[in-house]
């Protein structure tokens, strides 16, 4: 059994597990971090340490943290909370084709309320240019939104580039750093990003915790979307999950200490199983091949339909794309978008590596994968007819 | 290739049988008892394609070649295992509706079976000698 | 060892809540969304939770739509029903949580006229003013609780319900606080939607549901991915979906024993309070949860009652566990027609299925220790 789906989810680190599991178990840790005796002071305690865990690796402020239920939630609020406040009506927003579902969505859905959307077309490399951005602002232009690493190709946007351009226009920028959280250094004292959306269990940490990153200087000023007791500086309300929020901040923590070695150690089996898969002909790289997060091998196989090509590597746990878009059939929107066509879109596997992958597993995926293409090929009436073309 | 052994995207049992050991999966060389028919596309990224070899009057070998899901690929299968046991006379009989009862095909692959008919319907009117 | 008697703000995570959820907290294991064997295991287990819950509750399986908890469904319950809607008008009980209190506060500004349904000085619903209310004007939805968080005065929505369809609105329960402590029949109660939690009945934080009718018209709260038929975007937290429907599976075994009990401990303490001077218990004279008493003693202020009480290790509260409107009076006794300067002293005991007579006990005898002439300056 070899996991290379670190990037639709991550195992949750023991080490990670250890810190929640008192929240779940001890008796005098299970308080409502609201409450204002003993038991939720402890609970509210931990809290704010995870807060600041999660600050840390991303260069905030404590202050600047808001929780979420994860990380769709964390751009829904970002999206539509930072319109609401500024006024939906005749609002632009600058966002690109190959954003996660929860902005693209969430995109449309602002859209019926009368926010005009600008969805940018990535280069052939899966990557959206800085300047193409600062081509489509416009001066009613509200907020960029753009995510930092694509969660399908690895490929790297240039956020930081954006980022001063944008402020000095004085457009909101949110970033979804989803993918780029813990695995490229972020340091939001310098960035002058106004909003940025992370997620715990893309990091080794528990499913179902995110964060909101809010700036306080300039203030970025939100309308809430759950409304409540107020919790969340007002801007998302809700009893917080102690345990979640627990594992979140150790898992940042434990992201932060190990990102260079872990980079290097990623982008190295990356490579190695790159070469590994060159033993077949006609295999495409989908994405940028310097401009990419270490852990994400997207490629396209021509003549190997991408869903043989799974059903054929049952020791394998890959994606043929992001893992929320799994359920429709269609190709992936974000290999259409830059430029591959219905069939070598149909025919990719997303390989993401992680914390647990080895040297022995990049061998063995590379060989069972370049066995099953191989014999999919042979079944294949395209693949005979080019290779006799 | 070693044959995958673990059904874990829960194909049926009749799909994954014939996709993890299709025996009839390959291509017969031209001739001019060998009659060939395509349907489906590469863009749909479902495309069969069926032959058959006669021999007097019977067929000798049916063969099949699949780009497509697991559905596609155990529709071809099925189908050339059918031709060959299946007198000509009979063949019109089989349907979309056939494949995916014996295939146990679901709605969501029901476009499979249609390929399968499609891939069929072309093969007879090739045999017949009209275009 | 604190003596833990606010229950209703959260409950201690059951032990066998946890070993169910232990499997899902260690080895890889996938995005339920995602096609692979792990994503299997991991979807099965999330449609497992969905029917132990569907059978706490009655209701079908497929009527459950998982979220972050309570606040969220109350949200997702109001504004997703509104979305989209021709602005008419909103009802919700003037003791509402604040959940729904904001969320139908928020829908003003959307063109949404909102009017509170009145209480009598007992918390309960004033019927005849509701019966006015509701054949005033066209009304999109009306939600109301099935038990209060403060004082636990439960509320009769069946019979609401009715009034509700014939004047052609929705009718949304906040079942929050009534969920596994009190028979909460889906069906019966003749909801459109309501709002369940799971760290009320003895599961994880984090995790809550909406549980909706097909017919509802449902607008998604969070957009992005199919989650949830479209209606809640979002990789489940499975660990946490797997603990709700383990806790929703216990307290449905245990509804009985567990109410027994703690009614038990409320009739002790009750006892105990009626034996203090001027004690005061809220809605004391109507049907109420098995577990919740709300009170105050005269000439006391609640607050810093609470704070002597968490310095002798007895975690109690005076009403909601929220971040907003801390010294503020209950929003709820103000509601009930109950003057500022009572409400000011409310405290609330809420008790769990593992309180005990002899916690009951030494938090009376704390309580009359604090409120001896002597022993702590009146107001």
């Amino acid at each position: 059994m070899i996991y290379l789906d670190y990037a639709a989810t991550t195992p949750l680190d023991q080490r990670v597990r250890d810190a929640m599991l008192p929240w779940l178990d001890a008796e005098t840790q299970f308080g409502n971090p609201a409450s204002d005796h003993a038991l939720g002071r402890c609970a509210r305690a931990a809290v704010e340490r995870a807060r600041s865990e999660v600050a840390a690796l991303l260069g905030a402020g404590s202050d600047e943290i808001v929780w979420t239920s994860g990380a769709t939630e964390s751009n829904n609020l970002a999206l539509k909370g930072a319109l609401e406040f500024r006024g939906l009506q005749g609002a632009h927003l600058v966002t690109s084709r190959i954003e996660h579902k929860a902005v693209l969505d969430t995109c449309r859905y602002l859209e019926t309320l009368g926010v005009r959307v600008t969805y940018l077309t990535p280069g052939a490399d899966g990557i959206v240019a800085a300047e193409q951005v600062l081509n489509a602002v416009r001066p009613d232009t509200t907020l960029v939104s753009l995510m930092w690493v694509n969660n399908e190709t690895g490929a790297i946007n240039p956020v930081a580039a954006l980022a001063s351009q944008l402020r000095e226009r004085g457009i909101l920028f949110h970033v979804d750093a989803v993918q780029a959280a813990g695995k490229l250094p972020i340091d939001l004292a310098r960035l002058p990003i106004d909003l940025l959306s992370v997620s715990a269990h893309k990091l080794y940490g528990p499913k179902g915790v995110g964060a909101l990153f809010v700036r306080k200087r300039p203030r970025a000023r939100l309308a809430p979307q759950i409304h409540g007791g107020g919790h969340e500086q007002g801007m998302r309300s809700g009893t917080l999950a102690t345990h979640q929020i627990v594992g979140f901040g150790a898992a940042c923590g434990i992201a932060a200490a190990a990102m260079d070695e872990e980079g290097r150690r990623l982008t190295a089996l990356r490579e190695r199983l790159w070469l590994g898969l060159q033993a077949l002909p006609k295999i495409h790289l989908n994405g940028s091949e310097t401009q990419r997060a270490p852990g994400i091998l997207n490629v396209s196989f021509a003549g190997a339909e991408g869903e043989s090509l799974r059903a054929m590597l049952p020791e394998l746990m890959v994606s043929s794309g992001s893992a929320c878009s799994s359920a429709t059939r269609e190709p992936s929107y974000v290999l259409r978008a830059l430029g591959r066509d219905d069939e070598l879109a149909g025919s990719s596997l997303r390989l993401s590596l992680g914390r647990y992958t080895s040297e022995a597993q990049v061998d063995a995926a590379a060989a069972r994968i370049v066995e099953a293409v191989g014999f999919l090929r042979e079944l294949s009436p395209l693949w005979s007819a080019d290779e006799t073309a | 290739m070693r044959p995958p052994d673990q059904n874990i995207y829960a194909y049926t049992e009749p799909v994954w049988q014939r996709f993890r050991e299709p025996a009839h999966a390959g291509r017969l060389d031209a001739g001019s008892q060998v009659f060939s028919a395509e349907a489906g596309s590469a863009a749909a990224r479902s495309l069969l394609r069926l032959q058959v070899e006669l021999a007097s009057g019977a067929v000798r070998r049916a063969r099949f070649q699949a780009y497509g899901c697991p559905s596609a690929i155990a529709v071809g299968e099925w189908l050339a295992e059918r031709l060959e046991a299946t007198p000509l006379a009979a063949w019109h009989a089989i349907d979309a509706a056939g494949i995916r009862a014996a295939l146990e095909i679901t709605e969501d692959k029901a476009h499979c079976a249609l390929m399968g008919e499609d891939v069929l319907r072309a093969l007879l009117q090739t045999m017949s000698g009209r275009p | 060892m604190p003596v833990y008697f606010d229950n209703n703000a959260t409950t201690r995570l059951d032990p066998r809540v946890l070993e169910a959820m232990l499997p899902y907290l260690s080895g890889p294991y996938g995005n339920a969304s995602s096609l692979h064997r792990f994503g299997r295991a991991a979807r099965d287990a999330v449609e497992h939770a969905r029917e132990q819950l569907a059978q706490l509750v009655n209701c079908q399986p497929r009527e459950i739509i998982w979220t972050s908890g309570g606040t969220e469904s109350d949200n997702l319950a109001l504004k997703g029903v509104t979305e989209g809607a021709r602005p008419s008008r909103l009802l919700y009980g003037a003791t509402e949580h604040p959940a729904v209190l904001e969320a139908a506060e928020s829908l003003r500004a959307r063109g949404w006229q909102v009017d509170t349904v009145a209480v009598g000085d007992d918390g309960v619903i004033d019927w005849p003013r509701f019966e006015r209310q509701l054949a005033a004007g066209a009304t999109r939805l009306v939600s109301l609780m099935r038990a209060n968080n403060e004082t636990g005065v439960i509320q009769d929505v069946a019979r609401a319900a009715e009034l509700v369809h014939a004047a052609g609105a929705w009718l949304h329960v906040d079942a929050v606080q009534a969920c596994g402590k009190i028979v909460v029949d889906f069906a019966r109660l003749q909801a459109d939607l309501m709002s369940v939690s799971s760290h009320k009945i003895y599961g994880p934080k984090g995790m809550g549901a909406l549980i909706v009718r097909a017919e509802v018209e449902l607008h998604p709260l969070h957009h992005g991915g199919v989650q949830e038929r479209g209606l809640r975007g979002g990789t489940e937290n499975v660990a946490s979906i797997v603990g709700f429907g383990a806790a929703a599976e216990l307290a449905a075994q245990e509804l009985g024993s567990r109410a027994a009990h703690v009614r038990d401990l409320r009739e002790r303490l009750e006892r105990g309070l009626h034996a203090l001077p001027d004690a005061r218990i809220f809605a004391g004279h109507v049907e109420r949860l098995p577990n919740t008493v709300q009170f105050a003693i005269a000439g006391y202020e609640g607050e810093a009652l609470l704070m002597q009480l968490d310095r002798q290790g007895f975690a109690v509260s005076s009403g909601s566990a929220c971040a907003s409107g801390r010294g503020e009076p209950s929003h709820v006794l103000l509601g009930m027609g109950i003057a500022r300067e009572i409400a000011e002293g409310a405290i609330r005991v809420s008790f769990g299925k593992d309180n005990t007579e002899a916690e009951v006990d030494r938090f009376l005898a704390a309580l009359a220790g604090l409120t001896r002439p002597t022993a702590m300056a009146a107001r």
